[in-house]
């Protein structure tokens, strides 16, 4: 009996033990008759409510949190502040979507946020001028080129010289920060108002940086399940030796993921800078923590191959309201960051406990 | 059992975010006639903590005001998001002490598109954005004073050529980047650009960052004239880093905001001087100037509260000053 739902066309986990149906093993610890049938159909149940919980634990979650707090926060539960959450946290959400490419791959890319930095600063020096169509096109182009650019250096060094993806993007973090506040100290402001509209503006009632992001993400999800490149990212992060003997070129799928990171976070600098009005050096600080817990929080394995784009933007969604609704019930800001990094050890501990649960 | 675990984990989880939430919720208050959002550029420096002290103080003298505060932890796009969550809710002005000069422009705008009046108080913006008021300090003074105070050590020290540290605050913050503008050009102005030489650091503001980087100027052996900083928290972390190398009271230091801890410091001989800012009448002006325009009374679109530089001679009175609105 698959756990998996219909939609994805099971792709979510790579096993190529084939143990995904369940039914099919035996249950251990069995007496020497073997177990009984009401044994089988408890654990049945059992591995099925887990892996239906890990599936989808966190919009039951989502729910949760909507639920509390627009009993207990001021002002939350207003259409208004639903449409600013979806706001709020569409910048996140965009380089999160690029970060769930890279974890399936069991990699980790901590330059998101410097990254942004840096794409922020050229969009901004285009995006100030006069709006001939070469300074428009190089406004929103550049950003593209710049963050592909920066996927790629860190792409190379971890895919071909083999190097670890942790210390890598650790080292492009503050590098590109370097870089970042030695190219511009201070912020480039003044954008023209073509540029800003993307950032402030609504199609009908829905801003554009949302939409923005559903589209990113949806291309994202049509990519992860319904390609072949989608399979191998999920096939590289289960098992690579396996992937390996099954003929995928390993060192390309792990540069691809993180030019994929790269161009995220492009797209998403470009909605930022819009959004803000303003590209400064120091932006972005703490958004390769807020990425990564967004797709942890979605129930992604840091381990590889297991996790579903869906569930990352409902991860998202959870630190987005999160944020929101302590801003609105006057949590001050260390006590956020408390609460914040406790929820991400409980659902990676829980993520844990579940995936146990479902073998 | 691991199931148990599960469900006991989850169950933990949910009780204690519902117990923070209900804790801090606290009790239902009354219909207020003026909602003012204010919104602070970092609650966790003290002298933006002490704003914040002198803004409730003076809501609560007022009587009539409903404060709904928010913290941008020195982040521009913080800060946005928390004033569009406070323009959500409803305020009639907006209080906002900004982040930086011209990346809070968009924070200023979210509240011009909605038609809320803006009082900017210590922390100033320049740019698109407009706000009807700005009740603050002068920062380009408190630099011009701190430069001051290193040409009284000048005339003090029988050398040609001062060298020493200037310990600045967050690159690209607002009071960190016209401090220093401020002090060179008043350097070059009094004719002293050649005579004074400095090693600029960025500490941050912070205190632990701040005496780190004076350490490793004090082993390098390079001449240290004297320590100036851009923020007191950093004068603090310097003076440790003197106590362990027994340079106090032998390397004159000076910073800018002068809270109690530097005063009592000031008093016993251990910091030289400090640029004095005060506090009150700021973080209450930011407070009472929404409440005055939302009554259509009118204010001076510039309001200056000046800067004391405050030494041994002087010290005790910006003391009773600071005891008021100073954290502790």
């Amino acid at each position: 009996m698959s756990a998996h739902s219909a939609g994805d066309g099971g792709v979510d986990r790579f096993d190529p033990s084939g143990s995904a149906t369940a039914a099919s093993e035996p249950v251990a610890g069995a007496g020497p008759a073997g177990p009984s049938r009401e044994e089988r159909l408890w654990d049945m149940a059992r591995r099925t409510l887990a892996a239906v919980g890990r599936e989808y634990g966190v919009y039951l979650a989502l729910l949760v949190l909507i639920l509390i707090f627009a009993l207990t926060a001021p002002d939350f539960a207003t259409s208004g502040n639903l449409l600013l959450i979806l706001q709020q946290s569409a910048v996140i959400g965009m380089i999160a979507v690029g970060m769930t490419f890279v974890i399936l791959t069991a990699g980790i890319d901590l330059s998101v946020g410097a990254l942004l930095a840096v794409v922020s600063l050229f969009s901004g020096l285009w995006a100030q001028r006069h709006p001939s169509p070469l300074n428009v096109a190089l406004a929103f182009g550049l950003p593209i080129l710049a963050g592909i650019g920066g996927g790629l250096f860190n792409g190379v060094l971890i895919a071909y010289a083999r190097l670890n993806p942790l210390i890598v993007t650790l080292g492009t973090y503050t590098a590109f920060y370097g870089f970042a506040v030695w190219f511009r100290i201070d912020p480039i402001y003044n954008l023209q108002p073509y540029y800003r509209y993307i950032g402030t503006a609504n199609l009908g009632s829905v801003p554009y940086p949302v939409i923005v992001y559903l589209l990113l993400a949806a291309v994202a999800w049509i990519v992860l399940t319904r390609t072949r490149f989608g399979r191998e990212v999920y096939a590289v992060g289960g098992n690579e030796e396996a992937a390996r003997a099954a003929g995928v070129n390993i060192a390309r799928i792990q540069l691809m993921v993180y030019v994929i990171s790269g161009l995220c976070v492009g797209i998403a600098a470009i909605v930022f800078t819009a959004r803000l009005g303003a590209a400064q050096s120091i932006s972005g600080q703490n958004f390769n923590l807020q990425a990564i817990a967004a797709v942890v929080i979605g129930g992604t394995s840091l381990f590889g191959g297991r996790g579903r784009l869906p569930n990352t933007v409902i991860g998202t969604l959870i630190i987005g309201v999160l944020f929101n609704a302590l801003v609105l019930l006057n949590v001050t800001y260390p006590v956020q960051q408390m609460i914040i990094g406790g929820i991400i050890i409980a659902a990676v501990w829980l993520d844990t406990l579940l995936q146990r649960g479902a073998r | 059992m691991k199931k148990k675990l599960a469900v006991t984990g989850a169950l933990v989880l949910a009780v204690s975010i519902t117990a923070a939430v209900w804790t801090t919720v606290g009790t239902a208050q009354p219909q207020a006639k003026y909602k003012i959002g204010v919104s602070y550029q970092g609650v966790r420096v003290p002298f933006i903590k002490a704003l914040q002290n002198a803004a409730r103080a003076e809501a609560k003298k007022l009587g009539n005001v409903q404060l709904l505060e928010v913290d941008s932890n020195f982040d521009t796009n913080q800060e946005l998001s928390n004033v569009q969550t406070l323009l959500g809710r409803g305020i009639q002005c907006l209080a906002i002490e900004a982040v930086s000069v011209t990346g809070s422009n968009g924070a200023v705008q979210a509240a011009n598109a909605k038609k809320v009046p803006v009082i900017e108080f210590n922390s100033g913006t320049k740019g698109p954005g407009k706000y009807v008021a700005f009740v603050g300090a002068n920062h380009y003074d408190s630099g011009v004073l701190l430069a001051k105070f290193v040409e009284r050590v000048y005339t003090q020290t029988h050398k040609a050529k001062l060298s020493g540290l200037y310990l600045r605050g967050v690159a690209g913050q607002v009071t960190d980047t016209i401090r220093s503008t401020a002090v060179h050009a008043t350097w070059k102005k009094d004719g002293y650009a050649s005579k004074i030489s400095t090693s600029e650091q960025h500490a941050d503001f912070d205190r632990a960052k701040a005496q780190q980087v004076t350490e490793s100027v004090i082993s390098s052996g390079k001449p240290l004239d004297f320590i100036i900083t851009n923020g007191d928290d950093m004068t603090l972390g310097a003076v440790e880093a003197l106590k362990a190398h027994k340079l106090t009271g032998k390397v004159p230091i000076a910073g800018v905001d002068g809270p109690p801890e530097v005063l009592t410091d000031i008093q016993k001989g251990l910091i030289t001087a400090t640029v004095f800012q005060n506090p009150e009448p700021q973080g209450a002006g930011g407070v009472s100037e929404c409440v005055q325009v939302l009554q259509g009374k009118k204010v001076p679109k510039i309001k200056y509260i000046p800067f004391v530089l405050t030494d041994k001679s002087n010290v005790n009175s910006m003391m009773a000053i600071a005891k008021r609105v100073y954290p502790h």
